[in-house]
C-alpha cells in the first residue's frame, strides 16, 4: 500500500510513473511481491486472485503497466485471451465447476479498483450468485435510438458490413420509417438520439478529440449507409477504417472519474 | 443443430455483422445500451473459440467498449463472457457481453471482497498447476463437453483434495477498500 503522497503539484505523466511503481501488479510481474502463479509467458501473467469470487479464482494480466483496457494494443489483447482461453479450460478441467465467467471491469463506475487492466476468470457453480445480470426493460424506440447512433459508427470500426446484411439493413430502415423517425434527411435519426442523450459540454470533450467532428462523420457514414444505390455501396467499402487510435484516450481517461 | 444466432432469429437486435462477428443489441439487455458480440461462426464455449479469432473478437470488445464510451458518455464497462450454463450463458452460441456502466446506475455486478486464506490459495494453486502439467502431457484430451444445453462437464480432476471439497469461499473484502480511491483521483487530474 502506497504512502499519501501529495499529488497536487506533479504532472500527469509522473503521476502515472507514480501509479506504476507502486503497483502491486507490477510487482508481482516482477516477482517482488510473492503471489500464487499458475501461468505466464514473456507478456502475460496468470496469478491466483487473493480475494477470490470464487475458489480458483485466476486474475490474467499483462504484464506491462496498462492503467486501463483502451489502452492496451490489440495484439497484447489477443494474447491475453489466448490466457483466458488457457485458464478457462484448466479451471473446467481442474476443478469442481461447471462453467467459467470471464469479468473485466472497465473503468472505476465498472468495478475496476486497480490502476492496472486486470481480466478476472473465476469457476462458476450453480446458484453461486455471481454475476447475475439485471433485466433492463427496453422498448422499440430505445432500440431504434441505439443502432441508429451506433451503427454508422460500428462500419467506420470494422469495415463494411457483411452484404447479406443488406436485406437485414433494408429492414431496420423500413422499420424505422413506421416509426415516424425520418431517414430521408439522412442525419435526423442520429441528430435526435444525440440531442437527447448527450449534454452540452459532454460535446465539447469529444470536438476535442483528435478526430473529425462527430456531427460531420455521422452526416457522411449516416448518407452512406441508408442509401442503398449500387454505386454508393462501394464507396462505402472504400472508406478506410477508422483505426482504434485515433481515439482520444485522456479523454476516455476523463470519462472514468466523471 | 438449430442455434438461433446463427438462423438470424434475432434480426432486430443486429447492429451489425461482418465475415467474422455479429454485434448486436444484447438479447436480455442488464443496462440501456448493453451489446452482446457474437462469433459469425457456431462455437458454442469460450474453449472452442480458434485462438486467431479470439484475438479479433477481443480486440473488436475493446473497440466496441471504446465506442460506448464515445457515443453513449457512459462512465465505464463491464466485458463479461459467460462461459457455461451455470455462468449465466443465456444462448448456446459464444458471445461477450459489453455492458455499460454509469456512476449511479445501481448495478452491482462484482462480489464482495474478502480475503482468502493462504493455505487455501496453496492447494488451489496446487491442484491447478498440477492438472495444467497433466494437460500438457496428454493434449489428447478433449475439450470439456459443456453443451449449453446440459453444461455437462466431464468428470472433475481426480485429485480433488478436502481442500477442494471444502465449502465455496465467499467473496471477499479487499484489504486496501480505502474511500480514497487512487485511480480514480489521479484519472481526474489527467488533463
Amino acid at each position: 500500500m502506497p504512502e499519501e503522497i501529495d499529488t497536487s503539484n506533479m504532472s500527469a505523466e509522473e503521476i502515472a510513473e507514480l501509479q506504476k511503481q507502486n503497483c502491486i501488479f507490477c510487482k508481482i510481474a516482477e516477482k517482488q511481491i510473492p503471489a500464487k502463479i499458475i501461468h505466464e509467458d514473456s507478456d502475460i501473467i496468470c496469478v491466483l486472485d487473493i480475494n477470490p469470487a470464487s475458489e480458483g479464482h485466476i486474475l490474467v494480466y499483462p504484464k506491462k503497466h496498462y492503467m486501463i483496457l483502451p489502452h492496451i494494443p490489440d495484439d497484447v489483447l489477443g494474447k491475453l485471451f489466448k490466457g483466458v482461453q488457457l485458464m478457462s479450460n484448466t479451471l473446467l478441467k481442474t476443478v469442481q465447476c461447471k462453467g467459467t465467467t470471464v469479468f473485466i471491469a472497465n473503468g472505476a463506475a465498472a468495478g475496476q479498483r486497480a490502476p492496472h487492466v486486470l481480466i478476472h476468470v473465476f469457476p462458476r457453480r450453480e446458484g453461486d450468485g455471481l454475476v447475475e445480470l439485471p433485466k433492463y426493460e427496453m422498448n422499440e424506440e430505445q432500440m431504434l435510438k441505439l443502432r441508429a447512433s451506433l451503427k454508422p459508427y460500428l462500419a467506420q470500426v470494422f469495415g463494411a458490413p457483411k452484404k447479406t446484411n443488406e436485406k437485414v439493413a433494408e429492414f431496420h430502415d423500413v422499420k424505422e420509417e413506421k416509426q415516424g423517425i425520418h431517414v430521408t434527411p439522412d442525419i435526423a435519426p442520429e441528430e435526435e438520439a444525440e440531442e437527447k442523450e448527450e449534454e452540452p459540454e459532454q460535446e465539447e470533450t469529444l470536438e476535442s478529440a483528435e478526430e473529425p467532428a462527430p456531427q460531420e462523420v455521422k452526416k457522411k457514414t449516416a448518407r452512406k449507409k441508408t442509401a442503398e444505390s449500387p454505386s454508393q455501396k462501394t464507396i462505402l467499402k472504400e472508406e478506410p477504417r477508422r483505426p482504434a487510435q485515433q481515439v482520444n484516450l485522456d479523454d476516455i481517461g476523463k470519462l472514468f472519474g466523471a | 443443430m438449430s442455434c438461433e444466432i446463427c438462423e438470424n432469429k434475432f434480426e432486430k437486435n443486429l447492429i451489425y455483422e461482418n465475415d467474422k462477428i455479429k454485434i448486436c443489441l444484447a438479447l436480455e439487455p442488464a443496462t440501456s445500451g448493453h451489446i452482446q458480440l457474437f462469433s459469425q461462426e457456431h462455437y458454442p464455449i469460450l474453449e472452442q473459440v480458434p485462438l486467431p479469432l479470439l484475438s479479433y473478437i477481443s480486440a473488436a470488445a475493446n473497440k466496441v467498449s471504446i465506442l460506448l464510451f464515445e457515443m453513449l458518455k457512459v462512465h465505464g464497462t463491464n466485458i463479461i463472457i459467460q462461459n457455461g450454463v451455470p455462468a449465466g450463458q443465456n444462448v448456446p452460441h459464444f458471445s461477450i457481453h459489453i455492458i455499460p456502466r454509469r456512476t449511479d446506475d445501481g448495478l452491482k455486478l462484482d462480489w464482495d471482497l474478502k480475503q482468502a486464506a493462504p493455505d487455501a490459495l496453496e492447494s488451489i494453486q496446487r491442484i491447478i498447476t498440477e492438472g495444467m502439467n497433466t494437460l500438457e502431457q496428454n493434449q489428447q484430451v478433449p475439450t470439456p463437453q459443456l453443451t449449453t444445453e446440459t453444461a455437462e462437464v466431464p468428470a472433475p480432476a481426480e485429485e480433488e483434495t478436502t481442500e477442494d471439497k471444502e465449502e465455496e469461499k465467499e467473496p471477499d473484502h479487499h484489504k486496501k477498500q480505502k474511500k480514497r480511491n487512487y485511480y480514480l483521483e489521479s484519472l481526474e487530474r489527467i488533463p
